[in-house]
């Protein structure tokens, strides 16, 4: 995933059928699910690599499989590539299976920043997801040190203004549901 | 109780480990402290304050609450997640606000579609960093007064957050420097 993203950075929100489509003719090379039947994800994520794209889909947003270990095995069969979710058990379990690990930062408040870093410090994510991404330029300095994994940020980023501003940051990739910014 | 001044548009968020007090301009949300603590600080406070009724140990997050606090205390605003507490609050002549927590543009929309519209009914966006980053027409489209409340702590973020439309502004201590005595 480090490689797609390094050449581009921009991961496309898929929330429809719709968007899989466009974005499997997209300059995105990684697509994540956010919504659907997460029972029924093998043909789409067999169509996404077919159109070579690597496919996350996140766990506790999907409809029918459960946001447990269970469900993310289940994912992981069907070909998901990644799986994002916010539970630190999931997160060891995955990584322990072979995939790909993204977990979610969820900056509310200051109380769920901090114990979002002890739970990532204690699972060890591949990648972590943070959320709303527009606001880790303000964030900069209270994250340098805290977040060894590399960064995703998510939420209010539609232009490529923001999105150079995320990634300047320290963001090595920005999730989006923007199309224009899928390429 | 005496207390006559307005809720301020400046609020220091305080808890119950907090040792800082506000600066002049400055009212006090009470957040993450115990009842027991927010009877004891209550007592001493010069102006109107403001509760995020969640997050009070001892205490459940429901109107008899709100309504207790009322009483005893110079308690004009609460902040709570629970849309028909938030309801019952501003139709009983108080000041209340629904948290929301504005991640993503897909669960800012769900979330305001929760919003009942109450008269006296504002909302309290949830990290309030994030509302200097958004589009001018989702500010506008929130039930007012909007109140940013988490991660902002520097008055730079705080003129930002007016800036973007916020009518309260809650100024969080996390890693503030300031060396302003508790009162």
């Amino acid at each position: 995933m480090s490689q797609r993203l390094a050449t581009y950075p921009y991961c496309a929100a898929i929330k429809s059928e719709t968007d899989l489509e466009l974005a499997m003719s997209s300059r995105a090379a990684i697509l994540v699910i956010l919504r659907g039947d997460g029972l029924s994800l093998a043909d789409p994520i067999r169509r996404a690599h077919a159109s070579g794209k690597l496919v996350a889909v996140h766990l506790d947003l999907v409809d029918g499989v459960g946001d447990d270990l269970v469900g993310a095995h289940r994912l992981l069969v069907a070909g998901a590539d990644a799986i994002v979710s916010s539970h630190s058990q999931v997160i060891r379990g995955v990584k322990a299976a072979g995939g790909v690990a993204i977990q979610r930062l969820l900056l509310v408040d200051a109380r769920s920043l901090d114990s979002g870093l002890i739970a990532i410090g204690k699972a060890m994510p591949d990648f972590v997801e943070v959320l709303p991404g527009a606001i880790l330029p303000d964030l900069r300095q209270i994250l340098a040190g805290r977040l060894a994994m590399p960064i995703l940020a998510g939420g209010f980023i539609s232009s490529r203004v923001d999105a150079a501003a995320v990634l300047d940051a320290g963001a090595v990739g920005v999730t989006t549901s923007s199309r224009v910014l899928w390429g | 109780m005496g207390v006559d001044a307005p809720l301020s548009r400046r609020l220091l968020a305080l808890s119950g480990i907090d040792g800082l007090g506000p600066t002049p301009e400055e009212g006090i949300l009470f957040h993450h402290m115990s009842l027991e603590q927010l009877m004891h600080r209550g007592r001493f406070l010069e102006s109107r304050a403001c509760v995020d009724l969640d997050s009070i140990e001892g205490l459940r997050a429901d109107f008899t609450a709100a309504s207790f606090l009322s009483a005893n205390l110079p308690i004009e605003a609460f902040i709570t997640r629970r849309p028909s507490v938030a309801s019952q609050i501003s139709e009983s002549g108080r000041i209340g606000f629904l948290r929301v927590s504005a991640l993503d543009s897909t669960g800012l929309e769900r979330a305001l579609a929760g919003h009942s519209g109450t008269a006296n009914l504002g909302t309290a966006i949830s990290p309030g960093l994030v509302l200097a980053h958004l589009a001018p027409s989702i500010v506008e489209s929130m039930p007012k007064p909007v109140l940013a409340y988490g991660l902002i702590r520097t008055p730079t973020e705080v003129q930002a957050a007016f800036d973007a439309g916020a009518a309260i502004v809650v100024r969080s201590p996390y890693m503030d420097t300031s060396t302003t005595p508790l009162r």
